[in-house]
């Protein structure tokens, strides 16, 4: 099934969104508004992820007959594609401020914005590409691991 | 050798596990709740046993290109699946002690990533071909 085009990015986000519902979940949260939202956000940046990866790994799934967006659309149509997505995430967040649904630390998520707007070019350019690629798999899989300072500090400001 | 050591702690998951570990953090942050490292724990084991799980399974596909992270899981496949299975039945246990509901979910997670590693068609089709 994730052979077919977008599936793939769609399975994983909605996978690793269980692990804002799991959250919910312990803590019996009634705020059902942030929680969609932050599922929501979570889905679109986890989605994104994976296809910066297929981005990266061109040649093995071309190799293997698998269809994915940077191999259907081209390298600058997906890169135009996930410049979007990154904005609908970031559009996300502040509705959830703005709306009162998350608190203010919620603003240290907007890091996101430039971080993912790097990767999307950084990892495609061609030097790069294919060079330094534990420092480009450990930016991809460790996104969070870069948002927590800036949430945390925030939460402590407010 | 340095690079065989990222290499690895790489294909552990480990770096992945810290993300969603982080994840939890932020959601519990959001809701405007007090930090619990006890979900960044549970999630921190499942996903570094789940990536793991899913770098051994699909290392055919990834060996197609042939890179440092590929060669590293082939060399330690047997260090990676102990590490592997012992993270998940952490994750496991540990959401289980918690709560019932947390460990049923934790299950459904697993089944859900098991549905997405398994090449579903190539298992019908195989046994379509041995009727």
């Amino acid at each position: 099934m994730k052979d077919y085009l977008g599936v793939k990015s769609l399975m994983v986000g909605i996978g690793l969104s269980f692990v804002v519902l799991y959250t919910g979940t312990y803590f019996q949260t009634i705020n059902l508004i942030a929680l969609i939202l932050l599922c929501l956000r979570t889905v679109l940046n986890e989605a994104m992820n994976t296809i910066i990866y297929d981005m990266k790994d061109l040649e093995a799934d071309r190799i293997n007959g698998v269809d994915t967006f940077p191999l259907v659309l081209g390298i600058q149509k997906t890169k135009y594609m996930l410049h979007f997505i990154n904005g609908v995430v970031a559009i996300i967040t502040l509705a959830g401020f703005f709306i009162r649904a998350f608190s203010p630390s919620c603003l240290g998520l907007l890091i996101s914005l430039p971080y993912f707007a790097f990767l999307i070019e950084y990892l495609v350019h061609e030097p790069y590409r294919k060079g330094h690629l534990l420092l480009q798999y450990t930016l991809l899989d460790g996104t969070y691991v870069v948002m927590v300072p800036f949430v945390l500090l925030l939460a402590n400001y407010f | 050798m340095m690079n065989r050591l990222l290499a690895l702690i790489f294909s552990s998951g480990i770096i992945v596990g810290l993300s969603m570990a982080g994840l939890a953090i932020i959601t519990n942050v959001l809701l405007s709740e007090p930090v619990s490292l006890h979900l960044a724990l549970v999630w921190f084991s499942i996903t570094s046993g789940l990536y793991t799980a899913n770098r051994l399974i699909e290392g055919d596909k990834d060996a197609a290109v042939d890179n440092i992270i590929s060669s590293t899981v082939a060399t330690y496949r047997s260090l990676l699946l102990i590490f592997s299975v012992s993270m998940s039945l952490l994750g496991i246990f540990l959401a289980f002690n918690e709560k019932l509901e947390l460990g049923l979910l934790i299950v459904l997670t697993i089944l859900y990533f098991a549905l997405y590693t398994t090449d579903l068609k190539k298992i019908v089709f195989k046994k379509g071909v041995d009727v």
